[in-house]
C-alpha cells in the first residue's frame, strides 16, 4: 500500500481514529493488527497479482509470512538467551548471537542474491551453449526484507553489548519490527530509540499532529509533484538510451537525480510525519544531501539510518579508523561495496557503491595537492564561493556515479557515459546562433509521437512544473540549511495569514500538481 | 480535537473551492485531445444543413472546402484520432444535429479488425478524459447515476491538474494573452475554421504500420452505427460511411479480412456505403507517415473521389 494512495488515506484514518479512542494498555495490539495488515496488503500489491494470480502466488505469501515470523520469533528468544548467557558469564552469547544474525541473513541472502546466482549461471551455461532451466528458480524478495534484517541484527548487537535489554513483550518486539509506517522502506529505527516509545503513553497532541500532518504533506510534495513526474523522462530515456542523444541522456540523469532523492526522502518524510501523527518519533533519514560540500559529508546526509548502520555494525567492527593507514582505506571502500550489494546484487549498484568509496578516498589522497590550488587560486578569501564550488562539483560527481544506479545495465551504463556529449556540441553552436531550424534537428525525434515520455503539448506545461517544483524545493533547502531552526517552526511563528497562504500553496501544489500513478517507491525494491 | 477538525474543514472548504475555480475558469488543455473542445464549438458555430465528418486522423487533412463549395452546405470536420472510437463520437454530436445535416462516418481499419487496438478504444482512459469535456454535464450525470463519485472525482481532478500546469506554462512564458483560452492551446495555428488540418502530414519512410494485425470482423462492434443511423433519420438527418484509404501492399496482405470486413458491413448496415475498400487503395507514394495519413497528393485524389460519391447520393 502506497503512501501516497487513496486506498492509504483510509486506512490511516480508521487507524489513527481507533488507535486514539483505544485505551492505552490495547494501543499496542491494534498498532500490531494494523501493521499486519498493511505488510500483507502491501506485499500482495507489490507481488504483481495481474500477472501472477492466485493460486501461483499463494506460495510466496507463505514464504513472506514465513520469513517475517521466523525472523521475529528467532530474534525474540535469541535475544533473551544472549541476556541470560551474559548473566551467567556462559560462552555461549557469542553463539546465539551469531545464529541470531546468521538466521536473517541466511534468510536475506537466500531470497534476494539468489536469483543473482541463478541468472550468472544461466549466463554462464548460455555461453557455454548448455541448457540452463533458470524459470525453476526465479524468487519473489520479501517485501522489506532488507530492512527488517537490519532492525533484528541491530537489536541483537545492542543487547550483546549490554546497550539495549531484550523486550520481554513479545509483541512489542513484534511491532518494533513491523511498525508500518517503517517496515518496507526505514527509516531504520535502533531499538533503544523506538521500543520504549511503544510502552510510552500516548495523548492527543494538536501541535504534534499538525506537524506531522505537515511533514507528511511535505514528503508528499516531493514524490508526487518531482519524483513522479521526473520518472516519466527517467523511465522513458533510460529504458531506450539508443535512441537518444547526449543532452536527453544529461537531461535524464539530473532528472533521475532528483527522482531518487524525492523520491526516498519523500517516503521517509511521510514515514516521519505518519509516525509523528501518532506521536511517535522516528529518526531523520536525509539532511539535505545535496548541498554537502564533499562526498563524505553528502554519505552523512543520505540514508542516514541506513549509513549509520554499515558505520556501527560493518566499518567500525571492521577497524574503523583505528587501524594502519592501508586497512582503514580497505574498510571505508569494502563498506561502500557492502552498501551497493545490499541494493541489489547487480553489478550496476556494485559500481555505483565502489565509485563513490573510490571518491572518498581520492578526496583524501588529493587534500595536500586541493589546499595548495586552493591558497593559489584565492579561493580561501571567498569561503561562500568555495562552499558554492565544493557543493558543485560533489552534486556533479554524484551525478556521474548515479548513471551506474539507475542504468538497466552495465552495457546501458557505459553506453551513457560514452554518448553523454553526443551531439552536444551542435546544440550549443545553433542555440547561441538563434537557428532554431537547425537547432530542431538536434532536439527531434524522428517518428515518436511522444516526447520524452509526455505528449508532444503536456511535455512544455510539465517540464517547466518540475522544473518549479525543483525550485521550491532548493530555495526551501537552502534557507533551511543556513537555519538552526525546523523551517515549519518558523513557520509558524508568521503572521496567520502568512502561515496559512504557506500551508494553501502546500496543498494546492498537491492537489493540482500532484502525480498519483501508482508509481512504486525506489527503495521499495532494495 | 475541535481545532484539528474545524483547520481540516477550512482546507477542505478552501480547496473544494479552489477545485471550482479552476474547473470553471476558462483555460487551455496542452493535450492533443482538447481539441475536442475546439471542434465541439466549430460544430456549434456552424450554418445548418451541415456536413459533418467524423473519422480517425487519416479525415484530418481533408480538403473540407471543396466540399462546401460544390455542396453548398458547411463543413464540420470533426475527425481527430482512431483512438477516440467512432460511437462515442457520435454519441458527442447528437445533440448539434439539425433537419438537412449530412454525417460521413469513416473508420480506419485498425478501429474495424484489429482486435488489441479495438480493445484498447475501449478502454482508453485518455479519450473518456476528454469526451468528458466535450459534454460534462451530461458525463456527471451518467457517473452519478451510475454510482461511479470517486471516478467522477477523479476525472475532474485530472482535467483540472492538465489545465492547471497549462496556467503554469503560459505565466512561466508570458504568454498571458492566450490564457484563458479554451480547448488545444495552439488550435488556431494547427487547424482551419473547418476543423482540417492547416499543415500536411510530415513525410517519414518506412511508414509506420502499427495497427494493421488484422482478423475477421465481429459485427457486435459495428451495430452502433446502425443505431445512430435511425437517430439521425428520426433528427432527419442523413448518415454515410466510407471504407478509408490504405496501401495497396498492405491491402494485398489482409484482403481476406478487409473485404469479409466489407461483405459484413454490405449485409448489415441500414445506411448508404460511399465506396468498397478497393476505390481507396493508393500507392505507398501517396502517404506521409503511417499506412492512414495520406500525403498532398494522396488527399487531392481522396477529397476529389469522395466529393464525386457524395455527388451521386446527395
Amino acid at each position: 500500500m502506497l503512501f501516497n494512495s487513496f486506498e492509504f488515506l483510509i486506512f490511516f484514518l480508521i487507524v489513527l481514529v481507533i488507535y486514539f479512542l483505544l485505551p492505552h494498555r490495547l494501543r499496542w495490539i491494534w498498532l500490531l493488527v494494523s501493521s499486519f495488515f498493511f505488510f500483507g496488503y502491501s506485499y500482495y500489491q507489490y507481488s504483481d497479482p495481474v500477472h501472477f494470480p492466485y493460486p501461483n502466488n499463494v506460495y510466496w505469501y507463505m514464504f513472506n509470512a514465513f520469513a517475517v515470523i521466523s525472523t521475529i520469533v528467532v530474534n525474540y528468544y535469541c535475544a533473551i538467551f544472549i541476556e541470560k548467557s551474559k548473566s551467567t558469564n556462559s560462552r555461549y552469547s557469542k553463539i546465539i548471537l551469531i545464529l541470531g544474525i546468521a538466521y536473517p541473513l541466511l534468510l536475506l541472502f537466500l531470497f534476494k542474491y539468489l536469483n543473482f546466482f541463478n541468472q550468472t549461471i544461466y549466463y554462464i551455461a548460455d555461453f557455454l551453449n548448455l541448457k540452463y532451466p533458470e524459470h525453476l528458480l526465479r524468487l519473489i524478495i520479501p517485501l522489506g526484507i532488507s530492512y527488517y534484517t537490519f532492525h533484528v541484527i541491530s537489536y541483537l548487537v545492542d543487547v550483546y553489548k549490554g546497550v539495549q535489554k531484550p523486550e520481554r513483550h513479545f509483541g512489542i518486539f513484534s511491532l518494533y519490527i513491523l511498525f508500518f509506517p517503517k517496515v518496507i522502506a526505514g527509516p531504520i529505527e535502533r531499538a533503544h530509540r523506538l521500543i520504549p516509545q511503544f510502552h510510552e503513553k500516548k495523548t492527543f497532541d494538536y501541535e504534534q499532529i499538525k506537524n506531522g500532518i505537515l511533514l507528511f504533506a511535505w514528503g508528499l510534495y516531493k514524490k508526487a509533484v518531482i519524483a513522479d513526474r521526473a520518472a516519466i523522462v527517467v523511465n522513458e530515456v533510460f529504458g531506450n538510451p539508443h535512441g537518444y542523444p547526449g543532452i536527453y541522456l544529461i537531461i535524464a540523469q539530473l532528472c533521475f537525480i532528483f527522482q531518487v532523492y524525492c523520491d526516498f526522502s519523500g517516503y521517509s518524510d511521510m514515514a516521519i510525519g505518519l509516525g509523528q501523527i501518532m506521536g511517535f518519533k522516528l529518526s531523520d533519514n536525509f539532511r539535505r544531501p545535496y548541498l554537502s560540500p564533499s562526498i563524505a559529508e553528502l554519505w552523512r546526509r543520505w540514508h542516514i539510518t541506513m549509513i549509520s548502520f554499515f558505520r556501527d555494525y560493518v566499518y567500525i567492527p571492521m577497524g574503523g579508523n583505528r587501524v594502519a593507514k592501508w586497512r582503514w582505506q580497505y574498510n571505508i571502500f569494502m563498506t561502500f561495496i557492502l552498501s551497493g550489494l545490499w541494493h541489489g546484487a547487480n553489478w550496476t549498484f556494485i559500481t555505483w557503491a565502489g565509485l563513490n568509496g573510490l571518491q572518498m578516498l581520492i578526496s583524501y589522497w588529493t587534500r595536500k595537492i586541493r589546499k595548495t590550488f586552493i591558497g593559489l587560486a584565492g579561493l580561501a578569501k571567498t569561503p561562500r564561493f568555495h562552499k558554492i564550488i565544493k557543493i558543485v562539483i560533489t552534486f556533479s560527481t554524484f551525478w556521474f556515479s548515479a548513471i551506474f544506479f539507475r542504468a538497466n545495465s552495465m552495457s546501458d551504463a557505459f553506453y551513457i557515459i560514452g554518448h553523454l556529449f553526443t551531439g552536444l556540441g551542435g546544440v550549443i553552436r545553433t542555440a547561441f546562433t538563434f537557428n532554431y531550424d537547425l537547432l530542431k534537428q538536434y532536439l527531434v525525434i524522428p517518428n515518436k509521437t511522444t516526447f520524452l515520455g509526455f505528449s508532444k503539448p503536456g511535455f512544455l506545461p510539465e517540464m517547466i512544473t518540475l522544473a518549479l517544483g525543483i525550485l521550491v524545493l532548493a530555495i526551501i533547502e537552502i534557507v533551511q540549511e543556513n537555519s538552526e531552526e525546523h523551517l515549519r517552526d518558523r513557520i509558524a511563528r508568521k503572521p496567520w495569514y502568512v502561515k496559512w497562504s504557506l500551508y494553501y500553496c502546500l496543498m494546492f501544489a498537491l492537489v493540482f500538481l500532484g502525480m498519483y500513478t501508482n508509481q512504486q517507491f525506489i527503495y521499495f525494491r532494495f | 480535537m475541535k481545532k484539528l477538525l474545524t483547520h481540516t474543514l477550512i482546507f477542505f472548504v478552501l480547496l473544494s473551492a479552489s477545485a471550482a475555480l479552476v474547473w470553471f475558469m476558462p483555460g487551455t488543455y496542452p493535450h492533443d485531445l482538447a481539441a475536442l473542445v475546439n471542434k465541439r464549438e466549430m460544430l456549434k458555430a456552424k450554418r445548418h444543413p451541415c456536413m459533418i465528418f467524423i473519422g480517425g486522423s487519416s479525415l484530418l487533412t481533408l480538403k473540407s472546402r471543396l466540399f462546401e463549395k460544390q455542396f453548398h452546405y458547411s463543413v464540420a470536420n470533426m475527425s481527430l484520432w482512431g483512438g477516440l472510437g467512432t460511437k462515442e463520437y457520435l454519441e458527442e454530436i447528437k445533440p448539434y444535429l439539425h433537419p438537412g445535416d449530412v454525417v460521413v462516418v469513416t473508420m480506419e481499419y485498425a478501429a474495424d479488425i484489429d482486435k488489441d487496438y479495438i480493445h484498447f478504444i475501449h478502454t482508453n482512459e485518455e479519450s473518456k478524459k476528454f469526451f468528458f469535456l466535450m459534454s460534462p454535464g451530461r458525463h456527471a450525470r451518467e457517473y452519478l447515476e451510475k454510482g461511479n463519485y470517486f471516478d467522477l472525482f477523479k476525472m475532474v481532478m485530472e482535467l483540472s491538474q492538465i489545465k492547471v500546469t497549462s496556467y503554469i506554462r503560459n505565466l512561466v512564458t508570458g504568454n498571458v494573452r492566450h490564457l484563458f483560452d479554451s480547448g488545444f492551446p495552439n488550435y488556431h495555428k494547427e487547424f482551419d475554421e473547418n476543423g482540417d488540418r492547416t499543415k500536411p502530414f510530415t513525410i517519414f519512410r518506412p511508414l509506420n504500420d502499427t495497427g494493421a494485425d488484422f482478423s475477421y470482423p465481429d459485427n457486435k462492434n459495428f451495430l452502433f452505427l446502425n443505431d445512430f443511423n435511425e437517430y439521425a433519420k428520426s433528427k432527419k438527418v442523413r448518415m454515410f460511411f466510407y471504407f478509408s484509404p490504405f496501401p495497396i501492399g498492405e491491402y494485398k496482405a489482409n484482403e481476406k479480412y478487409i473485404s469479409a470486413f466489407y461483405k459484413m458491413m454490405k449485409r448489415m448496415a441500414k445506411f448508404p456505403l460511399l465506396n468498397k475498400p478497393s476505390d481507396f487503395m493508393y500507392p505507398k507514394e501517396y502517404f506521409a507517415d503511417t499506412i492512414y495519413h495520406l500525403n498532398q497528393k494522396g488527399e487531392k485524389i481522396r477529397s476529389a473521389a469522395l466529393i464525386r460519391m457524395l455527388e451521386k447520393t446527395l
